[in-house]
């Protein structure tokens, strides 16, 4: 039986009498991949931020981990916050810390993760390797690429070893060949740490990645985890959302023969699913 | 960190406005003094005014024009570069963290920074009391001394703990509810500045008011 880690029932927010989520239902399961398509404004970073209970819902009840969070107070929200790893849009790295202190900056101030300053250290050099920015602990987020401060908000959101992480937009604004390095880090925390995955975006290749790639650690790379032309699904659920409301749910197959217009160009949009080819980079194994 | 910013940065200015008052003040009151024949005083004049009303007020201006706007962008642009956000998720509180600092440092180094500027001033008032209206230090002194009473000093120390709060206060408020980006940033900076300069002058009337009737 699949443990539901996160849930939404018939959940709603406006802002200013504007509907921005309009009765939101949907499970995530422990282990699975959960990508959030949609174009612009259609509600995803909105969705997440409801997640994690950093905005309040207006009806509805949203579960996480087993708790209902829907009208917990910001104290007791603390302690399960601390489960959950989250990457936000804009960043959210501390301009005024460096990268060591930013990647510390849970492991220091969630009350049921404290530990020992000389394990800190460990664990955030651990988590930075993580992502390959091992050498760049002293440097302050204003001196790194946007790709860079990307990894380093994946070290931050999972050194804590979170059993659910939430990652908003990671491609966002990001060339092709970084946004397939920020995609396989995702894919690798997915796989060696075996964290639930919740991904926003508007890229469709970012859930076809999650949906059809392994993390290799010989190689060094993500693989291919069934021959090209076939899906090899990986406990992945797409979910396509329009202003507010959820007009798709279903596996990637489901999603590409999906004929609702607006769910169909969002997919065919993006480079064509001629396969074998595609603009999904990658090795495949050798049968 | 707060305290440096808000006071030694603001020290320089503060020290400029409050000699430059104290001098202007001087210049015009000399001649008012003088057609009633009371050059001699001066200091009470001056002194009066600086310590219940210039001092504070325009000290408050000043920080509001300095501090209500360098905490509301900072804190604006970390609400929408989503660092308050992350506070939170990553086990913070921001209100702890941000705002309680900010309202501490303000409301001790301002009525520190309102006495300066209330010495420079009377110092100010000296220079020409003494080289232009002919006065001499210890007249100007013991004026300017002897007219104050307890009275004054708590209202001159008071108005600008209670500015500092509000100055604070406002900067914060306007910082934690930005959005729409850098320029909802510039919105925030401007509104803060705004808003806090009226409340200075609304909350001076108030406490003048209690004062004025209270004697
Ligand atoms: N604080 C807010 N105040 C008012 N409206 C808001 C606020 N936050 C979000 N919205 C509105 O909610 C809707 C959904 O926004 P959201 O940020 O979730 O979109 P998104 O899917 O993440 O878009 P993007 O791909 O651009 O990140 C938008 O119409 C937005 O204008
Ligand atoms: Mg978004």
């Amino acid at each position: 039986m699949a443990k539901p880690i996160l849930k939404f029932e018939n959940v709603s927010l406006s802002y200013d009498g504007k509907l921005v989520l309009d009765k939101i239902n949907l499970t995530v399961n422990e282990g699975d991949t959960f990508i959030l398509l949609g174009a612009a404004g259609s509600g995803k970073t909105v969705l997440l931020k409801l997640a994690m209970s950093l905005i309040q819902a207006d009806t509805g009840r949203i579960e996480l981990l087993g708790h209902d969070i829907t009208h917990l107070k910001e104290t007791e929200l603390f302690g399960i916050r601390s489960e959950v790893g989250v990457l936000f849009q804009e960043g959210g790295l501390f301009d005024s810390l460096n990268i060591a202190d930013n990647v510390a900056y849970p492991l220091r101030n969630q009350k049921s993760l404290a530990a020992p300053e000389d394990e800190i250290a460990a664990r955030v050099l651990e988590s930075l390797e993580f992502v390959e920015l091992g050498h760049t602990l002293d440097k302050f987020p204003s001196e790194l690429s946007g790709g860079m401060r990307r990894r380093v908000g994946i070290a931050r959101a999972n050194v804590t070893n979170p059993k659910i992480s939430l990652y908003d937009s990671p491609t966002a604004g990001l060339d092709p060949i970084t946004a397939h390095t920020i995609m396989s880090l995702i894919v690798k925390q997915r796989e060696l740490r075996k964290t639930t995955t919740v991904l926003a975006t508007h890229r469709y290749q970012d859930g076809a990645m999650a949906a059809n790639y392994h993390w290799n650690n010989a190689m060094h790379d993500v693989v291919r985890a069934s021959p090209y032309g076939t899906y090899a699904d990986l406990n992945t659920t797409f979910i396509v959302m329009d202003e507010g409301r959820i007009v798709f749910s279903g596996t990637q197959q489901q999603l590409e023969a999906s004929r609702d217009p607006y769910v169909s160009q969002f997919v065919l949009h993006q480079p064509p699913p001629k396969l074998g080819q595609s603009g999904e980079r990658g090795h495949q194994l050798p049968a | 960190m707060q305290m440096d910013s808000i006071g030694v940065g603001s020290l320089p200015i503060v020290a400029l406005i409050g000699a430059f008052s104290g001098i202007v003040m001087t210049l015009q009151m000399s001649r008012a003094l003088a057609t009633y024949g009371a050059t001699s005083q001066t200091g009470q004049v001056v002194s009066i005014s600086i310590i219940r009303e210039l001092g504070p007020v325009l000290t408050a201006l000043l920080i509001a024009g300095r501090n209500a706007s360098g905490i509301a962008s900072e804190l604006g642009s970390m609400k929408v570069t989503e660092q308050i956000d992350a506070m939170r998720a990553l086990g913070t509180d921001p209100i702890q963290k941000l705002i309680v600092p900010r309202l501490v440092a303000t409301a001790l180094m301002q009525p520190l920074l309102t006495a300066i500027a209330d010495f420079v001033g009377l110092m100010g008032g000296l220079l020409i009391a003494v080289t232009i209206i002919g006065n001499t230090a210890n007249q100007y002194w013991s004026s300017a001394i002897d007219i104050l009473a307890l009275n004054d000093m708590v209202q001159g120390l008071m108005k600008p703990f209670v500015f500092a709060i509000v100055i604070s206060l406002v900067g914060c408020f306007y910082g934690m509810r930005t959005s729409g980006g850098t320029q909802g940033v510039g919105l925030s900076t401007t509104k803060a500045v705004v808003v806090s300069s009226v409340w200075v002058f609304v909350i001076d009337v108030l406490i003048t008011q209690i004062f004025v009737s209270l004697t």
